[in-house]
Order: C-alpha cells, then sequence, then structure tokens
C-alpha cells in the first residue's frame, strides 16, 4: 500500500513539474540537432560508407563526452546569466577574447559555407538549380531573423528538428543486421591506418564542434532559467546530446548498410544521398536529400547568428533577435555578412579553390576546440562565479582526461592538415 | 592621465628601488562620485599584498614606487564592503552609461591625480580603447596622421556611470544605484533588455515598487517580464502588479504557469486582485484583453463640479482622463464627457445635460484589429467596451493598441 502511495505521489509531481520542464527545454535539444549539419551528416556518410558499422562505438562514447560538455555551458549560463564569450571577456580580457573570437569568426564562415554546399548538393539530387536554392535560402534564413521575433525563430527551429526523423527513415530502408549493429556499438575497434585516424578525428570534431557551446550557453542565459529548476535544463541538454547522436547513428547505418556492402566510395553527403537510390530505393534517396535540405539551412541560419551572438557579447555590441536593424546595426551587419558571404561564396568561387580554406578550417577548430575547454574548466570551477555549482571533483577528472585526448587528437589533426597543406 | 590598462602589471620598487612585485589592481572607495585609489595590490612571489595609498611614494609612467621596504609587504588582502577592484570588479565589465541611457562593456579606465589623490575620472567605451589594450597604440596614431580624424574614444565621465560587475552588485547596491533608478521607466526598460538576469534582479530589487511596476509595463518582450517577476517571488511580484494598471498586470499574469498566476493573485490586495481576476478571463486578442478596468465611474446625475472634485481625488490612479464615460443607474454606458467639456460648464449642470449621447463603444469581445480600425476611424485616444447587454466593462487606450500594432 505505501509502494502505491508513493508511486502516486511521485506520479503527481510529475504532472506538477511538467509544465516548468516543458517550459524550459528548448536550448539543449536545438543546438544538438543543429550539431547535425551539413558537414556532420556528411562525416557520418563517409565513415557508413568507408568503415561500415565499425565507428558506430565512437558514436557511443562521444555522446557522453559531449553532453558533459555542453552540461557544463548551460550550467554555467544558468547560474550566471551569460554567455561563454561574456565570461571569457570578463575573466580573460582583451588579448584572449581577441584570439578566440578570430578563431571562431573564421571557423563559422567556412561551416557556413560548408552548409551552403549542402543546400546546394540536396538541391541538385532533388532536381532544383543551385542559382535558386542557395539565394533563396539565403534570403529565407535572414527574413526569418531579422524580422522575425525570438518566438517564432524558436517554434520554427523546433519543427526543423523534427524533420531529421527521415534519417531514421532512410536507415530502416536500407534493412540494416541490427544484431551487428548493436554489437558494432558496443565493440570498440580501431584500425591504424590514416583514414581511420583521420576520420575518427573528424567525427569528434563535427560532433563537439565550438560554435555549440557559445549558442547554447547563450540561449540558456536568454531563457533565464532559474537555477532550482537546474536540472531540467540538464535534462534539456542531455536529451539534446542524445539526440545528435540517435541521428547521426542511423545515418551511420543507412550509409554502412548499403553503400559500404556494395563497395561504394562517397566524399560527400549528397553524393551519399545519390548513390543510396539503386541500392535501398528512390525514396531512401529522397529521404536522405530533404534531411540534408533541412539540416542545412537549419545551420545556415543558426551558425551565422550564434557568431553574431558571441562576436557582440565579446566587444559589447548591443545584440538580440527581439532588436531592430537600427538598434543593433553590428549585430546584423556581421550575422548578413555572413550568409551572404557564405552563400555567395559557394555561388561564385569554384569548389576546388575552396579545398585550402576548409582544410585550413579545419585546422582553426582543432585549435579552438581544446583552447575553448580549457577556458570553460577555470570558468566553470572559478568559486567567485559558480559559487556551489562549480564542477564536482569526479566530473574534472572526467573532463579534464577527455580534454587532454581531445587536445592530443586536435594537435595530430593539425599537424596533419598544416603538413598536406605546407608539406 | 593614467590608463589601467597602463598601470596593470608596472613594476613596484621599494624605498631601496629593488623591484618587489607587480601591480595586480587597484582598490577603490567606490561611495564617491569619482572614486579615490585607497590601495594598490602589489603581486609578490608569496601572494597579494596591499599597500595603502599613503604608503606609495610616486605612481610613474613606468614604474611605481612605495615608502616600504620590501619586507614589509605580506599577503594580507581582503575586500572591504565600501570599496572595489578596478580590474577585478570593472574592467572587461558591463557598466550602465546613465547619461547615454546604454549598457556598455569597459575597455579601459582614466584616472588622474590631483593634490596627491589618485582618483577614477571616466570608463573607455570606445574603438581606441580597444585597440589600445590590443597594444596597437602606434597604429592609432598612424591611422590619425594620415586620415586626419580621431578614432572614437567614447570615454564616459565617471558620474554617469553605474558598475554592474558580479561583485559589485551584491555589496554595492544600496549605494550606488541611486542614479539609475532616477531614470524614467522607459529608459530603465531599455537597460534591463541589456541586462542578465542575476542583474535584473538587482536592479529590481533597488527600485520601490512603483518604479518596478512602471519598467516592467514599459518593457516589450513579456516573455523577459515573466521571467523577472517570477525570479523576483511571490510577495514581491504581487506587491509590484499593485501597483500596475490592471491591464498590465493581467497581460503578465496570462503568460505565467497557472500555479504561479495563482499564487501571485493570492497575495495581492483583495480589491487589484478582483480587477486583474476579470481581465483575466478575457482573451488576450479582444477588447476585453486589452482594456484596463480601473477608471472613474461617472453617474449622468452628478453635476460638473461633482465629477470634478471626483478627479482629483481619483485621477492619479487611473490610466485617462481626457474621456469619461457616463453610465446610467444600471451601469450602462448612456454617453460621453470629454475633460474640455467638463471644465467649459457650469459647475452645477448635470452631466446627463452636457454630455455626447451617442459615444461610439466596442464590445468585449470584438478582436483587438477591430479596435486599433474603430479607434483609427475616429480619432480617440481612448474608447468604452460594453458586454453584449450595453454595461460599461471598462476602457481600452491607444497605448494599449499602439503595443499591439508594433509588434
Amino acid at each position: 500500500m505505501t509502494r502505491w502511495k508513493r508511486l502516486g505521489s511521485r506520479f503527481r509531481r510529475f504532472w506538477v513539474a511538467l509544465p516548468v520542464v516543458l517550459a524550459v527545454l528548448g536550448p539543449g535539444i536545438i543546438t544538438g540537432n543543429v550539431d547535425n549539419d551539413a558537414g556532420g551528416i556528411t562525416t557520418y556518410s563517409v565513415i557508413g560508407a568507408r568503415f561500415g558499422y565499425s565507428m558506430l562505438w565512437v558514436l557511443l562514447l562521444i555522446t557522453f563526452t559531449l553532453a558533459m560538455i555542453q552540461e557544463m555551458c548551460a550550467r554555467m549560463g544558468v547560474v550566471t546569466g551569460k554567455g561563454l564569450a561574456d565570461l571569457i571577456r570578463e575573466r580573460f580580457g582583451v588579448r584572449v577574447t581577441m584570439v578566440v573570437m578570430a578563431l571562431l569568426l573564421f571557423t563559422n564562415l567556412t561551416n557556413t559555407m560548408g552548409e551552403f554546399a549542402g543546400v546546394a548538393g540536396a538541391a541538385s539530387i532533388l532536381g532544383w538549380s543551385r542559382f535558386v536554392v542557395i539565394p533563396a535560402v539565403a534570403l529565407l534564413v535572414w527574413v526569418l531573423v531579422v524580422k522575425g521575433s525570438y518566438r517564432s525563430v524558436e517554434k520554427v527551429l523546433l519543427v526543423f528538428c523534427v524533420v531529421y526523423l527521415t534519417y531514421v527513415a532512410s536507415a530502416f530502408m536500407a534493412r540494416p543486421h541490427w544484431g551487428t549493429v548493436v554489437r558494432a556499438t558496443v565493440t570498440p575497434t580501431f584500425q591504424m591506418n590514416r583514414e581511420f585516424t583521420s576520420l575518427f578525428i573528424a567525427t569528434i570534431g563535427t560532433t563537439i564542434a565550438p560554435w555549440m557551446q557559445f549558442y547554447q550557453q547563450s540561449s540558456v542565459a536568454e531563457k533565464a532559467i532559474e537555477v532550482k529548476n537546474y536540472r531540467y535544463e540538464a535534462l534539456d541538454t542531455y536529451i539534446g546530446s542524445f539526440l545528435t547522436n540517435f541521428v547521426s547513428f542511423f545515418i551511420v547505418v543507412a550509409c554502412a548498410s548499403t553503400l559500404y556492402v556494395a563497395g561504394v566510395r562517397v566524399n560527400t553527403a549528397a553524393e551519399a544521398a545519390g548513390a543510396l537510390a539503386p541500392l535501398a530505393g528512390s525514396y531512401a534517396s529522397l529521404l536522405f536529400a530533404v534531411g540534408l535540405m533541412n539540416a542545412s539551412i537549419m545551420a545556415a541560419g543558426i551558425l551565422p547568428l550564434s557568431t553574431a551572438y558571441s562576436v557582440a557579447e565579446a566587444f559589447g555590441w548591443e545584440s538580440g533577435v527581439g532588436k531592430s536593424f537600427r538598434e543593433a546595426p553590428l549585430f546584423y551587419g556581421l550575422y548578413t555578412a555572413l550568409i551572404f558571404a557564405g552563400a555567395g561564396i559557394v555561388l561564385f568561387v569554384p569548389e576546388s579553390r575552396l579545398v585550402s580554406v576548409m582544410l585550413f578550417s579545419q585546422a582553426a577548430n582543432g585549435v579552438l576546440l581544446p583552447l575553448i575547454l580549457v577556458l570553460m574548466l577555470k570558468l566553470v570551477n572559478d568559486r567567485s562565479l559558480m559559487g556551489d555549482y562549480v564542477n564536482s571533483r569526479g566530473k574534472n577528472i572526467a573532463v579534464w582526461a577527455q580534454a587532454i585526448v581531445m587536445i592530443v587528437l586536435a594537435a595530430i589533426l593539425t599537424a596533419q592538415t598544416l603538413a598536406g597543406m605546407f608539406g | 592621465m593614467f590608463y589601467l590598462s597602463n598601470i596593470l602589471g608596472m613594476r613596484v620598487l621599494d624605498r631601496k628601488q629593488t623591484v618587489v612585485g607587480s601591480i595586480a589592481d587597484l582598490e577603490v572607495a567606490s561611495a564617491e562620485k569619482f572614486p579615490i585609489v585607497v590601495a594598490v595590490l602589489v603581486r609578490t612571489h608569496s601572494g597579494l599584498s596591499r599597500v595603502g595609498w599613503h604608503n606609495v611614494r610616486a605612481l610613474g609612467m613606468t614604474e611605481c614606487t612605495l615608502k616600504l621596504v620590501g619586507s614589509e609587504l605580506e599577503p594580507n588582502f581582503t575586500l572591504q564592503d565600501t570599496s572595489m577592484l578596478l580590474l577585478n570588479h570593472v574592467l572587461d565589465k558591463q557598466i550602465v552609461d546613465v547619461h547615454g541611457v546604454k549598457v556598455v562593456r569597459v575597455n579601459d579606465i582614466e584616472l588622474a591625480e590631483s593634490h596627491g589623490q589618485l582618483r577614477v575620472i571616466a570608463a573607455d567605451a570606445g574603438l581606441r580603447s580597444f585597440l589600445r589594450r590590443l597594444g596597437l597604440s602606434w597604429a592609432i596614431s598612424r591611422v590619425e596622421q594620415r586620415r586626419h580624424h580621431k578614432v572614437a574614444e567614447n570615454s564616459i565621465p565617471w558620474s554617469f556611470v553605474e558598475p554592474l560587475g558580479p561583485d559589485v552588485r551584491n555589496v554595492q547596491v544600496r549605494t550606488t544605484w541611486k542614479e539609475l533608478s532616477k531614470l524614467h521607466p522607459s529608459d530603465l526598460a531599455d537597460i534591463v533588455d541589456d541586462l542578465d538576469f542575476n542583474e535584473r534582479d538587482a536592479l529590481f530589487k533597488a527600485l520601490n515598487d512603483e518604479q518596478a511596476a512602471d519598467t516592467l509595463a514599459e518593457l516589450e518582450d513579456d516573455r523577459v517580464k515573466v521571467a523577472i517577476l517570477e525570479r523576483l517571488g511571490v510577495a514581491r511580484a504581487a506587491d509590484i502588479l499593485e501597483e500596475m494598471d490592471p491591464d498590465d498586470a493581467a497581460d503578465i499574469l496570462q503568460d505565467t504557469r497557472a500555479d504561479t498566476q495563482e499564487a501571485v493573485l493570492q497575495e495581492m490586495q483583495p480589491e487589484e486582485r478582483e480587477d486583474v481576476r476579470e481581465l483575466l478571463a478575457y482573451d488576450e486578442d479582444t477588447a476585453g484583453g486589452l482594456m484596463t478596468n480601473d477608471y472613474l465611474e461617472i453617474r449622468q446625475e452628478m453635476t460638473a463640479g461633482q465629477v470634478i472634485d471626483l478627479l482629483r481625488h481619483e485621477a492619479p490612479d487611473t490610466e485617462t482622463i481626457y474621456y469619461l464615460y457616463v453610465t446610467d443607474d444600471d451601469g450602462r454606458l448612456a454617453g460621453v464627457l470629454s475633460l474640455r467639456g467638463l471644465i467649459v460648464a457650469q459647475p452645477d449642470r448635470a452631466v446627463g445635460d452636457i454630455m455626447l449621447r451617442h459615444s461610439v463603444s466596442v464590445f468585449v469581445d470584438d478582436p483587438k484589429k477591430k479596435v486599433a480600425e474603430v479607434m483609427d476611424k475616429y480619432g480617440y485616444l481612448a474608447l468604452p467596451v460594453v458586454n453584449h447587454e450595453g454595461l460599461l466593462q471598462g476602457i481600452v487606450t491607444v497605448d494599449d493598441i499602439l503595443d499591439q500594432a508594433m509588434d
């Protein structure tokens, strides 16, 4: 009897808490979903096609790493009410901020180019002209943010998140061997060759991207979540981190059970979508392309937005989607410049000339991520900022260990990239 | 004149001209209009040491000399409640520029020496100070020579500065935010937009209920209003809402969660609570949702003189007095009386004789678009709202509609 009573009161508590939980959810889920952008989908397609199921375990592991890192950002957002760029500027001064922002601006611009390349790729599968679709998408995301309010932006984004389920559908259409899939997910395997290691690092780099920390912390701070409701924001973060890898898992599965089996090599997500048609049917191919288009559009809006937020925070400009163009000219100016530069470069500069830019961007990313991790760890353990919400000792050990692994990997990748460029 | 960026890290020499450390921070007495430097924090190998200003012999452009010897410096620093640290609490943090009514980030701090005292005189927020921090002063002078025009400094005299730094807001709120609370509520609302929520909490704690209510009503984003109220706690939220016009209060409560809404209503005074509760029953997008029910009830048998007396007593609390809506014995809308009509009338005339009988009105369930159209068509600043029995329920004023139209 008492047990039922306890269960009953738990149930009641759940219903009482539910509205609060739902009000808090959002930043983590949106950040997690945008993480599967054109670059992410490309990487997951390539590892599925090239190595089959054998890299699935990486996705499982990285879910925990991502969740831990994003949780620290969410916690800092809730406790301090400030964005990450704010905190970096306030604690580390002008020079460090300048270095971080320069790297962030550069990697985010090249990533935005990647998103528009994704739009172009998906458009070609769907049979639309890139010269129509890219300008249309650039205009669409620009109008949405400049003319829309925060609420409309968040709503549209949440709808976009649902479209990611197309990848789950494509994976099922590819009829994988689920037994093998599960076994590969829990069995780490490693191949000592250059292609494996560089794809391994690329997977981590694309899943844990520096813009995510800035974006999530700013959105959490903007939502003004109370400290007593912090655990719901942590839940939001964990759901987001799970969802992003849940979707990438199915992308790998879709490509592994078709392209890998047939021995088809692909270099981009669009190629993967095209190659799926003869192997898994035209619907699977179509769904894959729709998913790519959706992801690219969403990220093409969010990346420039997050960049503009971070830079404005760091330098103390007026910012926010709730403000008008005249109130926050630098913020909107930067946002506009990033979108149209990203779209314009993809439209008018031939792909072959962008290869070195993309490689350099990867190297910059490799420098930026460890730098941000170290700064974050310093901030999150600063008692004058976080009070009792500093990291626990266990968490510090876990995060430092992972940070060191990532620093080493990033160093390898950066060295490889630079050696490839200049050697 | 000194820049903080030049002072920080400067070599510190003792009486015997031996290097004992470097300047880590400056401590100032924060209650002053132009704060006086009371101590220099010196970083030595054994830790942070506080050296009172009276023990500083000279602060030059490249080094600082003390009246002490090195062995007298020991790690002894604790921050006093009435002091703040320029690096730790102000530099790179946000401040409110009370004169320009905006929140800016401090790139540098200007100090000046007079009568043996070093005082903070201004905060720099412009490009010039930013480049100086990056060590690019040479670039500034080169550009200025070539272009013959100065790079923007944007230095804000300290008398217009309200610091927001994390520790400052805990200790100093009562003494330093005086200037801020003198601002017009709509200026305060602009500033609130740029603050983070901890700073918002602190600001609203520093304001009295009436100021808080006016500022809250001026904010544009409903989500921000709700977040601020929820964080202030039920009791304070109720106090503030009581000070607001019932329609504004209802607007905010409409967007809060049901449990919070009920808790806050319970805390409010019965009279205000009933006004707000009544308005909450209407859909946000109808005349009922826009109107206020805090208006003067004028009966047609009252005389002009009585109405003017009533206005003297009640008007400060009511939203508009330019139009007075007159009701008959049953509470039905009978007519409208303009303030002008009232003033020019003989004091003993009955309101029923001087009012305009055919007044334009809207129904409580008319959509807001209709309300806007009617207001636009007749050029009124306010409209009476009636139910379907013709009973007067409230009034909509043009500013309620304007808010909606700007969204």
